[in-house]
């Protein structure tokens, strides 16, 4: 067992130091310490330098034994072959929690500097996230990472043996999915702490409501199957193996040092502990994002309302080929939504609007509607146009820039946002009242603002196939959570 | 070698049909006699690995005769196949009846995660359909049990098209005591129990033909 709080000073750290960080933008050391304090970390800061006496406005010190203070965490982005010297020192100096972003270790045959690293850091008691790590992020005021998109606070953590995939994906959270995130972990080369040790940290952490692991190699492999088959039953988690084909698993090797496993022994675990794995980064963060925004589906029917004939049937073929029905409405409840439709939709399931300006209808009448009904366990959308269509539709030649009906068109955009989010808080007290997971699918990402409103108050919004596999995966861990319970009794 | 695998398998009281290494033809007389007709006789020299492409098993004999021609004639065999050939002796087994079905259970150790078993149906539908369910150890019953299910051609193990069910019992049992042995010991690199010849249910099942494979010694 790990002992939590021996990790709060990753994860809680009233105040950091900074090895590596200089006056210049472009280090590497720089860029970490810039968005520690752009993400708004309200800590104290103290950058190490030989010479610098202040870095960034932050009053800079020669060693860590010239900070009177004490210090949570210690960061350090230099050459390889100082690491060991600042990590003795910090251990004289008390500090128990090191990120070590520097490469040079392992990974590229060093086994003898690792290994002095690894005795340093046991003699002083100090867990060390790496090295050759991407930093972490515990939002929302931490981001010790190169990437400058912090994301905003919610129930996801992810623990990656790729620093890339633990931390590049920000930006594509930040502009595109709206995940929430808790904690985000690039355990490296883990020379004295792995994905195992953060797995346990995690299933401790209140915050932390889904998991997300990225991973090459498991260096404790039976204590991580026994973990993952204990927390999944509380949390889901989220697979990715990387390294699964001849020409993955050369490039594993040679760029953590990695011995990967076969797919089918992972395939198996996967059965046997009921993680889900996934094929893509992005299919991996909308999966999260679906746990952490949504109640899990009771059951497997699924009611779409669509804007669209051809995203309705695809929809339609996707859930019905995995596992999930379509039902056909009962004539009772398609009385019920006809007065709300226009005639030429269909109220046979999916529920076609083909198009319908009474946005009222769509987003708040039939979903009550269908929601309240025991006929379906879930609800999807597709089809909606926000404030960036009529931008775009108003990007005229000039001679057209003063005709009135485009003059009219510019107000209606306008007005658009406010009118959308007050339908929007009764759409999101439906998911509430009716513990139903209730998905918005369209083309439009968060730059559209109703986009960021729906996805930042816990209705996620997904390209159309993308949020079909988020409920068929969520129904098959819902399902999966069933069969174990009944196994129990 | 075969018989010694056969060794650590009974350990483990996984059925294996009673079998002896015999070093004369009166030996293997004796033995045929003592199990009874038809048995199997295979030569067992570590410089012969695959048996049947060498011609050194000789199955289904039925006589005193015909087992001593057969004991001669894999010696004489395997002594044209490769001059200083080291001959460990004959192994005499019951010929095994037809079953329901034929399985194979197999298993590797991973550099991750240990010991992971492999179930499937023998034939074609291991080699060419891949039909096969794998199990990372230790595994409990229910595990063995969904292992066993979750195969595609398992109707053909549960009375497809008017045939007898297949002892599946009896294959959850093997499965189980194969993760047990895999577990105890660590040295075991590699199992291969192929075929295993299972029979109606109630009837049990038997391993024919058993590899294990240790861990080269550093």
């Amino acid at each position: 067992m790990v002992k939590i709080e021996e990790f709060n000073g990753f994860f809680k750290p009233k105040s950091v130091a900074f090895y590596g960080a200089s006056n210049m933008m472009q280090k590497f050391g720089t860029l970490h310490l810039v968005n520690l304090v752009s993400a708004g970390f309200d800590g104290k800061i103290f950058p190490i330098h030989p010479k610098e006496d202040e870095i960034l406005g932050f009053k800079a010190y020669k060693t860590i034994n010239d900070v009177s203070e004490q210090v949570d965490l210690a960061v350090m982005a230099t050459p390889p072959h100082l690491v060991n010297g600042f990590l003795k020192d910090c251990g004289q100096k008390g500090i128990k929690n090191v990120i070590v972003l520097s490469g040079g270790f392992l990974e590229v045959g060093d086994k003898n500097t690792q290994d002095k690293m690894k005795e340093i850091a046991d003699n002083y008691n100090i867990k060390i996230m790496g090295p050759n790590c991407s930093g972490e992020v515990v939002a929302p005021n931490i981001n010790i990472t190169h990437v400058p998109w912090p994301p905003r606070k919610g129930g996801i953590s992810i623990v990656s043996q790729s620093g890339t995939y633990a931390v590049q994906p920000l930006i594509a959270i930040s502009e595109k999915i709206g995940a929430g995130i808790s904690k985000i972990i690039s355990v490296g080369n883990e020379v004295n702490t792995d994905l195992v040790d953060y797995l346990e940290v995690l299933e401790e952490d209140v915050e932390t409501s889904s998991i997300g692991l990225y991973f090459e190699t498991v260096r404790r492999g039976k204590k991580f199957i026994d973990l993952v088959e204990r927390i999944n039953l509380k949390k889901p988690i989220v697979i990715i193996p990387i390294g699964q084909t001849d020409a993955g698993i050369r490039s594993a090797k040679s760029h953590t040092a990695a011995i990967t496993s076969p797919g089918y022994v992972i395939d198996s675990i996967c059965e046997q502990t009921g993680a889900i794995k996934v094929q893509n980064s992005i299919d991996m963060l909308n999966l999260l994002n679906g746990f952490d925004s949504l109640p899990l589906p009771k059951g497997n029917k699924v009611g779409i309302l669509t804007m669209g004939g051809g995203p309705g049937s695809l929809m339609s073929d996707l859930f019905e080929s995995n596992g999930m029905k379509v039902p056909l409405l009962s004539n009772d409840l398609q009385e019920k939504l006809k007065p709300w439709m226009p005639e030429t939709a269909s109220t046979i399931n999916p529920i076609d609007l083909t198009y319908s300006d009474d946005m009222q209808n769509y987003l708040n009448v039939m979903p009550d509607i269908l929601l309240k009904s025991d006929e379906i366990d879930s609800l999807i959308f597709y089809g909606l146009m926000g404030t960036e269509y009529y931008n775009h539709l108003l990007n005229v030649p000039d001679y057209l820039k003063d005709n009135e009906s485009v003059q009219t068109m510019r107000s209606f955009g306008e007005m658009m946002e406010e009118f959308f989010i007050a339908l929007f808080e009764e759409l999101i007290e439906f998911k509430n009242k009716y513990q139903k997971p209730v998905i918005l699918t369209c083309y439009s990402t968060r730059k559209e603002k109703f986009v960021a409103y729906l996805q930042d108050h816990g209705i996620p919004v997904y390209y159309p196939e993308e949020g079909v596999w988020v409920l068929i995966r969520m129904w098959q861990y819902a399902r999966f959570l069933q069969s174990n319970q009944k196994g129990c009794i | 070698m075969e018989h010694e695998s056969k060794e650590i398998i009974s350990m483990y009281n996984i059925p294996v049909g009673e079998y002896k290494l015999v070093n004369s033809e009166e030996e293997a007389i004796k033995f045929s006699n003592k199990i009874g007709y038809p048995v199997v006789a295979k030569l067992m020299s570590p410089d012969i690995v695959h048996k049947t492409e060498a011609g050194v098993i000789k199955l289904n004999l039925m006589s005193d005769n015909e087992v001593s021609n057969a004991f001669n004639n894999v010696i004489q065999i395997a002594k044209n196949y490769y001059h200083a050939v080291k001959i460990i002796g004959v192994n005499i087994q019951k010929m095994a009846e037809n079953g329901v079905v034929e399985i194979i259970i197999g298993a590797m150790r991973d550099v991750n995660f240990g010991p992971v078993l492999m179930f499937g149906l023998g034939g074609i539908f291991v080699e060419i359909f891949k039909d096969v369910s794998y199990r990372v150890c230790p595994i409990s019953i229910s595990e063995a049990e969904k292992m066993i299910q979750s195969i595609k051609s398992f109707p053909l193990l549960d009375g497809y098209r008017g045939k007898p069910k297949a002892d599946i019992e009896s294959i959850r049992n093997i499965l189980i005591k194969c993760s047990k042995m895999l577990m105890d010991n660590p040295e075991i690199n590699e199992l291969d129990l192929n075929p295993v010849i299972v029979f109606e249910k109630g009837k049990g099942a038997m391993v024919v033909d058993a590899r294990i494979i240790l861990k080269e010694a550093h």
